[in-house]
This record gives C-alpha cells, structure tokens and sequence, in this order.
C-alpha cells in the first residue's frame, strides 16, 4: 500500500511550505509535492488604494527584494500616466535595481547556501550555518556579509533607507542623486569586484564536489523565459520577453510584457495557495518554464560587460543549449553579482548620472497599465485596472518564485527519488530537499534561511496510521 | 575598502517594528537620546536604529566602547525598564539575515576579533498590535530608559576595554 511522507513545515517565510513525499508499494518516491500553506492577499486589499500608493504597499510584500516589488509597481504607474519618464530617472532606477539584485544573490549565496556547500549537507545540523561558515572560512563569510552590505549601500545612498521606501514613483524618482552619494557607491566598486572574482574562482573549484548535486537538482527540460534587450541581451528592468527550449533554441522572441496574459496563463491546484504560471500555447502543465538567474543567462544572448560576458562563456559550457540543472542557479548568481558590479562603475560615470530632472508629472491616461522587472529570483509583473480617481479596481501580481512553482515541484520529486529510500529516513535527506528549494532562491526563502534548525518533523507513516519513522529537528 | 562610519563611542542600537505598538519603543528612546542637549561630561554616543539586527552591523560592533541593544520585551510589568549584561552567543536563532544581540557579539568577535561590552535595555511593553502610538505606561517609562542608557555609558567611559580573545 502507498504511504506519504510529510515535511512541515519546511522552512517559515512570510508564509509556510510543507513537502508531500508520496511512496508506492515498493517504497518508492512516486510523487512530490510543494505546498505553500499561507494566503497573503496582497491583490485584494490593494483595490480601493491609488495607483501612487502601489509601490509602498507592494513594497512590504518581502524584505528581501521590496525594491524590485517597488519599481514594478513604479513601471505600472508610469504605464497608467502614459508617460516616458526622464532618462536620469532610468537611469536611477537602473541603479538602485542593480544594488538590489547584488544584495539579494549575495544573502542567498553566502548566508543560506554557502554553509550546504562548505560544511557538507550531512554536516551537523548546529554547525551548517553561517556560524559554521566563519569558524571554516571567516574570510569568505566576511567578504560575503561586506559584499551585500555594498549592495545595501547603493539601496540606502539612492532611496534612504534599505527596505521599504518609498524614493520610486510613478513617473520617476522622488530626488536625484547628489555627488557625496555618488563617491560613497564607488569607494566600494574595487572591494566588490574582487570580492565576486574571488568567489566564482573559488567556486568553480568547488562545483567538482558537488556533480551529483548538480546532476539532480532540479536537471531537467524545461522553457526558460527572461527580459532581454533589443540585440537579445541580459536585461533586468526593461526591454521585451524571450522564451528557450532545452536545447537553447529561442521559442518566442521580443514578446510585450503589456501583454503577457497573450502567453503566460495561470493554473490553480487545491493543495497549495501559490499558482502555477504556465506558457499558454504549451498548455498546463507541458508549458513549464523557469526564470531567475539561470534563466536569464539562458534566455541572453551575451550579457553586455566584459567581464561578465567572459564568464558566460564558460558557464554556457555546462550544458548542451540551455543549462539545465537547478544547481546551477548558484553559479548564474554570481555571474549576475559581477554583470552587477560593471554595470553599476558604468552608470557611476556617466556624466548626466546627478541631473535634477528625475520625475515626470502626469494625470491618469489610461486605466490598465503593467509594469514587469526582473527580480533577483525572476521576471515580475504586476497588473493594475484603475477607475476614475486612479484607485485600484483589480490587481494581479505573478511573483517570480510561482513562475518557477512547477519547476520547483519536479527538482523535489526528483532529489527525492534519488535520496529516499525504504521506510528510513535521514536528516541529510531533508536538508537535500530543501537545498533543492534554495538554489531556487524563492521569495518562500525567509523559510529555507533556517536552514537544518527549523522546526521540521518528517514522519514516515502507513496507510493504516502506524508511524514507521521519524526524523525531526527543533 | 571604503570605512564604514563607526566612531569611537558607546554604541546605541534601537530595533523593533516602529507599525507595532510598543515594539517602537526603542526607536523613541533613541529619538530621546538624540534630542538631548551635548552636557560635559556626557559620554559620546553613536545612534543607530533598525528593523533587524543584521551580519553586516558586526564591523561597527567590534569597533565600539560597549554596545546598548534596546528592545521592547513581552513580559514582566509593563513599562518595566531592565538593563541585562550579554556575552557573545550562537544561541538558536535559525535566522540568517537577523540575529540576536548575542549573535552579533559573536559575529563582531569571530570576524574582527573583539566583541566589546554589551547590554540589552528592554522595556516590557503593553500593547503589540497595529499602530505607531505607544502605550500610556510605556511612554511613562521612557525617561527611565534614557537615563538608564547614558548611567551604562558612564559606566563605561574609561580607556579601551581589554580585547577579547582572538577569533
């Protein structure tokens, strides 16, 4: 008879996630699945708000990433004034974005994964965490806490603060920047860039130890869909949508993000309250696709910086086309953190960079507007229809982390196959599962920074409600 | 490597959530602290508020004369003021990207080799819901708070501390 083994919590986020391991007869993983337990609610008790109010309130859905919240919500603003905002303001939000992208794959690789990767995933518990990572590697732990802190810096030298301000508008920015805030971001520049070089150096000795991760993880066909510019480069706040195949093949090219309902339809499941995007003319659930950092490097056809194209290069060399297994995620991060770097010293140069003219004044002309970013962990849209007066009427917000929601399904399914076994469970086991979770970096992350000290009970029981097995922490 | 602004000075770090009630009263002490005329005699204080404790304050930690940590707390007799000497500690918190007052000594420590003296000031607060206003028994107590805080500062004016074992 079947049995079904229950992780829960997973990790704690703004919400909760709980894994479903289902066994046949033989004792078998047959099924997975990746439940998020909790409702936020966020497009519902948006209606009745202005649109100007958006980006403070989409802001506080996460404190890891409210800035790309707050500049989507932005762009959807701008989309509802119809207008083009000044280029000093482009080019501001451009900054504060590329701060906030290096800050967010910093956490995620020094804070949460490193300490799997360093101290081994069937290290103990009490260790494999960032205080085990200092007492192995205080230089790496330093270097990573002072390289998201470069990031923050650019966050709070921009907007004032580092977590939910309120700096991006519809229509620009509320106040240019000045020259002090400028030098301060640069003083940093040579500190993070050899921070980053030295990382993807050590980290491409390091992946030699982990080929059965990476075979895995998450190693699998898949879409992958990601911003691009005009010529097919790697783009993070504007630009057009591409999708890929597996074998790198570009399946829809320049598609609008005003109009993404054209391509991207959403699939509900009763188990979980995160949705299942989904390409449309693929259908559901055939139409997978992921997005985030290896996506984007799939999707682009070079990056645009020297130094981040040259590791482009050799990352391409992982897979036959596109790059497939989740594990991965890890190194596209950091190919990311250094494309960061350079596109942050040039914007840092260009001689307009202190123009005071950073905010577009506008009525509301339309009553429909989207705004669309790449977030460090994937494309994201949100939609606003407005009525008279600019208050919100109806609201849908696709995160980045439920465009990867069946992705995330599958990469469980498979670690699971491949590490549980029988009717006995091991702890290293769940720290797998969710070390496959992680490399996604999902926005469900808050939880997976627990990482082998959340409260997680795992019982293995018969269909008949005998407890077989038990693994449990905290 | 750009220095980061951290004076030789007794270290004030307020946390809390300023949208929760009583969770905010830190933040007013350390408005209080702010607002207070410079005395002779007063010893020199470094500000700073947050949301969080995070990895990244631990270089301005190690670098401090001592360290006040003020924090609103769920028990005892509301607007209670309780000054409580720290050691560096790992203890459970799972989090990584926030930490305890003890974990953050013991980054300071692990990581730039000094964790200096250390106290949590809490305040034991009535009221944790939505809001920004503090409760009337919390308010009361935050001149309390205030002259706990510059009595610790005083305590530890003298010449730099001895350092701490190496990491």
């Amino acid at each position: 008879m079947g049995q079904r083994i229950v992780i829960d919590p997973v990790t704690r986020i703004e919400g909760h996630a709980k894994i479903t391991l289902l066994l046949d007869d033989q004792g078998e993983v047959s099924d997975a699945r990746f439940h998020v337990v909790e409702f936020r609610g966020f497009e519902k008790f948006c209606e009745g708000r202005s649109f100007r109010e958006m980006p403070g309130i989409t802001s506080r859905i996460c404190g890891i990433c409210p800035v790309s919240h707050m500049l989507t919500s932005a762009k959807a603003g701008d989309e509802l004034l119809a207008v083009e905002i000044p280029e000093g303001a482009v080019r501001l939000r451009r900054l504060l974005h590329y701060g906030q992208i290096l800050q967010s794959h910093a956490l995620s690789f020094f804070h949460l994964s490193s300490p799997d990767f360093l101290l081994g995933h069937d290290s103990d518990p009490a260790k494999r965490n960032v205080m085990g990572l200092i007492a192995a590697n205080p230089d790496v732990a330093r270097r990573g806490i002072r390289l998201r802190q470069f990031g923050q810096e650019v966050i709070q030298t921009l907007a004032g603060t580092k977590i939910h301000s309120t700096w991006v508008m519809p229509g620009g920015v509320d106040e240019p920047l000045t020259a002090a805030g400028r030098d301060r971001i640069q003083a940093w520049l040579p500190e993070a860039k050899e921070t980053i070089e030295k990382t993807l150096t050590f980290w491409k000795r390091e992946m030699d130890r982990h080929q059965d991760e990476a075979r895995v993880f998450g190693n699998f066909p898949s879409l992958f869909m990601g911003l691009v510019t005009p010529d097919g480069g790697l783009e993070h706040y504007d630009g057009k949508i591409r999708f890929v195949d597996a074998t790198g093949t570009i399946v829809a090219d320049q598609l609008s993000t005003q109009k993404f309902q054209d391509y991207i339809g959403e699939a509900v499941e009763p188990w979980t309250y995160l949705k299942f995007p989904y390409y449309k003319p693929l259908g559901y659930p055939g139409g997978m696709y992921r997005v985030g950092p290896l996506a984007r490097l799939n999707v682009a056809s070079h990056c645009g910086t020297p130094l981040a194209d040259r590791e482009l290069a050799e990352f391409r060399q992982l897979g036959r086309g596109a790059v497939l297994s989740a594990f991965h995620y890890h190194y596209a991060r950091l190919i990311e953190i250094l494309y960061c770097v350079e596109r942050i010293e040039e914007i840092l140069g260009h001689p307009d960079l202190l123009t005071p003219q950073v905010l577009a004044f506008a009525r509301r002309n339309r009553y429909e507007g989207v705004g669309c970013c790449e977030a460090p962990r994937g494309t994201l849209f949100h939609h606003y229809k407005v009525k008279q007066g600019g208050l919100i009427s109806w609201a849908n917000l696709i995160i980045a982390t439920g465009q990867n929601n069946l992705a995330m399904n599958q990469t469980v399914l498979q670690i699971a196959r491949h590490y549980v076994k029988g009717d006995k469970l091991k702890e290293g086991m769940l720290n797998r599962v969710e070390a496959g979770i992680r490399a996604y970096d999902p926005c469900l992350s808050c939880s997976t920074h627990a990482y082998g000290e959340m409260p997680l009970r795992v019982e293995l029981v018969a269909a008949d409600g005998t407890v077989l097995d038990t693994v449990g922490r905290g | 490597m750009p220095m980061l602004d951290c004076p030789d000075a007794v270290l004030v770090i307020a946390w809390g959530n300023p949208l929760r009630e009583d969770d905010a009263v830190a933040w007013h002490v350390l408005e209080g602290l702010r607002s207070l005329k410079p005395r002779p005699g007063r010893p020199a204080l470094h500000l700073r508020h947050a949301h969080q404790l995070a990895p990244e304050m631990a270089e301005c930690v190690s670098k401090a004369q001592g360290v006040v940590f003020i924090d609103a707390r769920r028990d005892g007799v509301p607007g209670e003021v309780r000054c409580e000497e720290i050691a560096p500690s790992a203890g459970s918190n799972p989090l990584a990207h926030s930490l305890s007052p003890q974990a953050l000594l013991l980054y300071a420590e692990q990581l730039y080799g000094r964790a200096p003296r250390a106290v949590v000031l809490s305040i034991a607060g009535e009221r944790f819901g939505m809001g920004e206003e503090l409760s009337p028994v919390v308010r009361r107590a935050l001149p309390r708070a205030i002259r706990a805080v510059i009595r610790q500062a005083r305590a530890w004016a003298q010449p730099s501390p001895q350092p701490s074992r190496p990491a």
